[in-house]
């Protein structure tokens, strides 16, 4: 189950969920106001499309609506070039170019990543989708020992109107 | 060493939108605490979860005495998030969904 299921059953109705996201696909490298070249994280919009396409779920099912969505740029800033490889190099979903790798070794000045922001606004929905209610009431039934009645079973016995 | 949004873009991007001034917030996949500040400072109290320890540190480390008070840290992921008896008016998910 995706995290945003979770989190619907924390929130109050009419909460709001914050989100963002990068979303560059090439990230501008850059040091002493000159550019060095860009990451290549073409794999990491690959995870946030498979992302979207969760949150697109949820709000199918009524549990969220997009309330707001706008774009921004944050700058990360790193002592050194060095610095800047190794810690870059961990980001998920990211390669550094082999000639952006190269410049990076010889800059002794600091560096800075430019990546553009995605942010996202959405509305938890008051109601459960008629999917998800079942799904706890069938929960609950289990939790509590409820077992369904027997149609037949069940029934009010035929008596004749004679008898 | 490596400073994240050191102008505080982000941040001032949701604050712009959203008041967390008085209200209860959940912090999903805190990281070192780039936006834990943000909501400490300003929210009633603050649930701030991260699978990772060590980010967990990181983030309790940028608090003050007084936000700190505020924010009740936990190491687990959004999958095992189950607090039954809480609810929170504002989700912060920044690069974490």
């Amino acid at each position: 189950m995706h995290a945003l299921h979770n989190i619907h059953a924390t929130l109050a109705p009419g909460a709001i969920v914050v989100d963002t996201q990068p979303v560059s696909a090439r990230p501008q490298v850059a040091s002493d106001g000159v550019s060095l070249g860009s990451l290549d994280m073409r794999a990491w919009l690959d995870t946030i499309q498979a992302v979207d396409e969760r949150v697109a779920e949820t709000i199918r099912i009524g549990l969220y609506e997009l309330q707001h969505e706008s774009r921004f740029a944050v700058i990360d800033t790193f002592d050194d070039g060095p610095e800047c490889a190794e810690i870059v190099d961990g980001w998920r979903g990211t390669r550094v170019p082999h000639g952006v790798s190269t410049r990076l070794a010889a800059t002794t000045s600091q560096v800075t990543v430019r990546q553009e922001i995605r942010l996202r606004l959405f509305r938890r929905e008051p109601r459960f989708s008629r999917g998800e209610a079942s799904v706890r009431l069938a929960s609950r039934r289990r939790e509590s020992g409820y077992r369904q009645p027997d149609p037949v079973s069940a029934a009010p016995a035929r008596t004749s109107p004679l008898s | 060493m490596q400073r994240c949004d050191a102008e505080g873009v982000e941040a001032a991007a949701i604050a712009a939108l959203v008041s967390l001034e008085g209200k209860r917030v959940l912090e999903v996949g805190c990281g070192t605490g780039r936006l834990t500040a943000l909501a400490a400072a300003r929210a009633l109290r603050v649930y701030a979860f991260d699978p990772s320890a060590e980010n967990v540190a990181a983030a309790r480390a940028v608090l003050t005495g007084e936000q700190r008070r505020r924010v009740r840290f936990a190491i687990h992921d959004a999958e095992a998030l189950d607090l039954p008896r809480e609810r929170f008016d504002i989700a912060l998910c920044g690069w974490s969904l």
